[in-house]
């Protein structure tokens, strides 16, 4: 049985031995079985969190290490200008890669929900194939394009490195597949006779897209950019390497203020706010969705 | 409509358009990374090939990918037998808590994990790192072979059993084989997303002892050459030979939750 795979660097479990399940079936069904698991990933991944976010509440110490509990830590880091700015840049970039990504995903949502089944394999092959590609590999395209004398550079005389268009467009690159996912999530769900349906009724195309089709496809939408925010929000390599010192954003700070610096308590508190920017932008994106839902289901009229 | 798929072949070539540029420039005869490449030689692959550095990585990102992905695959194949066998509320809660590493940016939970092993004073070595792909690889393995448990019908587990059948031959001879295109999915995405981990791995890694992604993001940072180019390009063909694989067992929108059915 696939038991027997149970492996043994981070996983002794006495309750979902082979013996178990062959004696007794009924013990698949009983969750507990699973509790060794959740031990194991509380510790790997649970106890992590945990801690990054107390440590972001007390002192540091260089060379004894993380002392009492106080936030002087956290006002100091936070009310630096330094700080600020960075945050500010992060979600500013985060907000404008959504944007583009929105822009350039729409379109091919509604070729998707438009196009035959084979079609819409295809689409979703081209689409989602770059995303298994390493990361590096696809910045690493990027910086031969832009770099000064690369092939943009040759063909428009407009050199992109080290600039902030250049991060927008690797983000972009990265993540516009997640969004289109998302938002197909929503498109499909869409009736298929209900355009037929609003046209019938007398309906301009375009009324059809504003007042049917784009409330309905909300929810999508809103996933869509919480994901992409996320991502766009916790990028580190594109904008070390493309966009140099002109992109100063917090993934930076942290990587350089524990990597290079060895200062795990900026780190630490940079790292914790950055998560708590991320939970309150899901939380946020969650309440808008259902607001749109609701609607839906309620009075049958779309959300203005 | 058919503005929309003039769009969508360009979104499609954007998309495509950094990996032919790094495929082609691996093929210069010159000394630089420039595309299009001057020249054609191969000698930059025989390059990296004897790059001590780029062999250790792949050497090294082969077996954290395997272990990773057995790790999560058999923890996946547990989570999906009990949560479907289950169907409580709590089960539905597990499988929440196991996809939460998804929310989380990855930079965060790469720092926390590096304090954490800090303050263990656990020196980081394999098994630090891999515990770090496990976490970022389980969710997807959960998720997908939850999906795939659930498609399968359990009468037939239920046919078999009154017909006589034990239930580790009932297990492996019909459960096994009705989510083996789930099960496959599931061990090549974890091992392709574990091979590809850069940030995880830039955090934990070892000195001195990196996976094949941070090896090439130091290149990337201090020293870009042709050589580069050529592992790349061949990162990209592994990459390619999966993409056919997924979507070949599964469908590469399945796998991430898109369905090409139309309604």
């Amino acid at each position: 049985m696939a038991m027997t795979v149970m492996p043994v660097a981070d996983e002794p479990s006495p309750g979902a031995g082979e013996g178990n399940q062959d004696v007794d079936p009924r013990a698949q069904r009983r969750p507990w079985v699973l509790l060794p698991l959740l031990l194991c990933f509380a510790v790997g991944f649970l106890g992590p969190l945990v801690l990054i976010v107390t440590n972001a509440l007390r002192t540091y110490v260089r060379g004894t290490g993380f002392q009492e509990f106080s936030t002087a830590n956290l006002v100091e880091v936070l009310t630096a200008q330094r700080t600020l700015e960075a945050f500010r840049n992060t979600v500013l970039l985060a907000v404008l890669v959504v944007i583009v990504c929105i822009l350039i995903a729409y379109p091919i949502g509604i070729l998707f929900i438009r196009s035959s089944k084979r079609a819409r394999t295809v689409i979703l092959a081209l689409i989602l194939a770059p995303l298994l590609v390493n990361a590096v590999v696809r910045t690493f395209g990027w910086i031969i394009l832009f770099s000064p004398g690369g092939t943009f550079d040759s063909l428009t005389g407009v050199t992109l490195y080290h600039t902030p268009a250049a991060v927008v467009i690797a983000l972009v690159h990265l993540f516009v597949a997640y969004m289109v996912l998302s938002l197909l999530t929503s498109l499909s769900a869409i009736p298929p006779d209900l355009v037929p349906a609003a046209q019938t009724l007398g309906a301009s195309p375009w009324f059809t897209f504003r007042r049917v089709v784009l409330p309905l496809s909300i929810p999508g939408l809103v996933s869509g950019s919480i994901i992409v925010f996320g991502l766009a929000a916790g990028a580190v390599l594109t904008p070390l390497l493309l966009g140099g010192s002109t992109m100063a954003v917090v993934t930076i700070d942290i990587y350089r203020s524990m990597l290079v610096f060895f200062d795990p308590s900026v780190a630490a508190t940079l790292a914790t706010v950055l998560l708590t920017i991320n939970v309150l932008a899901i939380l946020a994106g969650e309440r808008i969705a259902r607001r749109f839902v609701g609607h839906q289901f309620a009075s049958g009229e779309n959300a203005e | 409509m058919i503005a929309l798929r003039i769009f969508t072949g360009f979104v499609a070539a954007f998309l495509v358009l950094p990996l032919v540029v790094v495929m082609g420039s691996a093929f210069t005869s010159a000394g630089f990374v420039d595309f299009p490449p001057a020249g054609f030689s191969l000698k930059w692959f025989a390059e990296a090939a004897e790059t001590e550095n780029f062999r250790s990585g792949l050497w090294l990102s082969t077996w954290l990918a395997i272990t990773a992905s057995i790790i999560s695959t058999a923890a996946g194949l547990l989570v999906g037998r009990v949560v479907t066998k289950s169907r409580t509320r709590l089960a539905r809660r597990i499988v929440g808590v196991l996809t939460l590493p998804i929310l989380v940016p990855t930079v965060i939970f790469a720092v926390a994990s590096l304090q954490f092993w800090t303050l263990l004073g656990t020196r980081l070595n394999f098994w630090t790192l891999l515990v770090g792909h496990v976490v970022i690889t389980l969710p997807f393995a959960v998720r997908t072979l939850v999906v795939a448990y659930q498609s399968f019908d359990p009468r037939l587990e239920e046919a078999a059993a009154s017909l006589g059948a034990e239930p580790r031959y009932i297990y492996r001879r019909i459960v096994l084989p009705a989510i083996a295109p789930g099960l496959v999915a599931t061990v090549a995405f974890t091992a392709l997303l574990s091979f590809d981990d850069v940030v995880v791995s830039l955090f934990l890694a070892a000195p001195r002892s990196e996976p094949l992604p941070v090896v090439m993001f130091t290149y990337l940072d201090q020293n870009i050459t042709p050589a580069l180019s050529a592992v790349s390009a061949v990162i990209v063909v592994i990459s390619l030979a999966m993409i056919i694989l997924l979507e070949r067992v599964i469908g590469l929108g399945k796998l991430f939750g898109a369905s090409p059915e139309t309604n």
